[in-house]
């Protein structure tokens, strides 16, 4: 099973895409992302363990939850 | 001391909301948003979960909708000067609070003010469509007049807005916690809400619900995001919320919703208006006692009442009142333009307003003071 970060970066958007995600039957969680040259600093991310990135990220948008970026874990 | 002065903040808080600001001090003392350790994200998920409660208890679309600021004023400062623009024109209720009237004069954006008529919704509703341009951009009046207690008919100036496109935001600092409050059903687009009022909150919370944008911020600071760019985030609620949130105050807002919710708002309404009713019969027979509002009525008035003792100032009245054990409010009620209406603005009046925790006993003896001792 693949693992990805998606990351939301606030908290509140990170913490309602991971509830809807388990809602669907996905494995989720929230972590504080790393903060490194690549992004743009502090924030949150939903680390989704499950191989259909694409209908997830799907979701998260129809829900208007904004995603930053999204990479393998 | 039997407190009547609730319209200024609700002088009784629930046991409920007393023990979850106790809870939050004692096992939530961590940073939400800010810090992945166990503490923090255990308070984070608690704080999400206030947001959820908040949307839900006021129609709003999501939890990412809902800001926590220090009061209404602050929630009413960030609308105005976060939405309007140079060339925009706004339309306000004649019976706004200065925490409206003030930023508003301060920005100096055109607006006109439009009359509440206390007796016929209709004619209020006109006045405000009378009022429109073609550069209007927002109307903002509140629920009901913290000083007369008329309720305004936020449906149907909401349902102007909408036809009409224009933004929506109401001051719900007297009818949150008292009257249903809906935004999806009263195309309310900002809603400023004083936690600490009808929601019996600790002071110094309070609700801003945005289903539109803030362009403008009143602060900018840390948020926990985004933090190697130095423009604030426009996502909400971070744009609003720089620098650390009031952790106690937010899971006081969540019990005080609990608490609403278990009377529920109709229950909490009726009592509190019956309260008023009561005063109202009690003192119309006192030759001395001058009213300004008629008999209050259901979903016309708030749970709060306005007059004046003949001869007496406002603040002397109240004076007098508190060294007999009643804790009201005299003066202007930081609402000059709701006493040029009724032409108290040199004197002010006295304000009695309950609460859920008030009863019938004390409503009596407020009504035998003025009747047999003063």
């Amino acid at each position: 099973m693949k693992r990805y970060i998606i990351t939301t970066g606030s908290v509140t958007y990170a913490i309602k895409g991971r509830d809807l995600l388990r809602r669907k039957g996905y494995r989720a969680r929230v972590e504080k992302v790393t903060a490194t040259a690549q992004n743009s600093g502090c924030g949150y991310s939903i680390i989704l363990e499950d191989d259909d990135i694409i209908t997830a990220e799907k979701i998260l948008r129809n829900a208007g939850i904004k995603i930053q970026s999204i990479s393998d874990y | 001391m039997i407190y009547f002065d609730n319209a200024a903040t609700t002088g009784v808080k629930p046991q409920g909301v007393i023990k979850a600001v106790e809870k939050a001090l004692v096992n939530y003392s961590a940073n939400p948003g800010r810090s992945g350790h166990f503490a923090a994200s255990k308070t984070a998920e608690e704080v999400f979960k206030v947001r959820e409660k908040v949307a839900d208890f006021f129609g709003a679309s999501g939890p990412e909708r809902v800001c926590f600021t220090m009061n209404c004023t602050h929630s009413i400062n960030t609308v105005l000067k976060g939405v309007l623009k140079k060339g925009d024109h706004v339309i306000v209720s004649s019976l706004e609070h200065n925490a409206v009237m003030r930023p508003l004069t301060k920005i100096g954006i055109s607006f006109d003010v439009a009359e509440v008529s206390l007796t016929d919704d209709n004619s209020t509703v006109k006045a405000f469509k009378n009022k429109i341009k073609p550069n209007t951009r927002l109307i903002f009046c509140t629920g009901a007049s913290n000083v007369l207690g008329k309720i305004l008919p936020i449906k149907e100036i909401g349902e102007l807005c909408f036809q009409k496109g224009i933004l929506f935001a109401v001051d719900a600092a007297q009818t949150a916690g008292v009257l249903p409050v809906n935004m999806k059903e009263m195309h309310i687009d900002y809603l400023c809400v004083a936690a600490h009022k009808g929601l019996y909150a600790p002071e110094g919370i309070g609700i801003l619900i945005c289903e539109k944008g803030i362009g403008n911020t009143l602060i900018e600071g840390g948020t926990g995001t985004n933090s190697l760019e130095m423009y604030q985030p426009k996502n909400l609620p971070e744009r609003i919320e720089s620098g650390t949130i009031n952790v106690p105050g937010i899971f006081g807002v969540s019990a005080g919703i609990d608490y609403v919710k278990k009377i529920g708002v109709d229950n909490i309404y009726k009592g509190e208006l019956n309260l008023i009713k009561e005063l109202y019969r009690g003192l119309i027979k006192n030759p001395n006692i001058i009213f300004y509002t008629p008999d209050p009525n259901d979903f016309s008035y708030a749970p709060l009442l306005s007059f004046n003792y003949r001869g007496y100032e406002s603040d002397k009245t109240a004076k007098i009142l508190s060294e007999n054990g009643f804790a009201t409010r005299g003066g202007l009620h930081c609402a000059p333009s709701a006493h040029r209406q009724i032409g108290t603005d040199k004197s002010g009046t006295v304000r009695v307003s309950v609460a859920s925790f008030n009863n019938i006993k004390e409503i009596y003896q407020l009504i035998d003071f003025f009747n047999k001792k003063m």
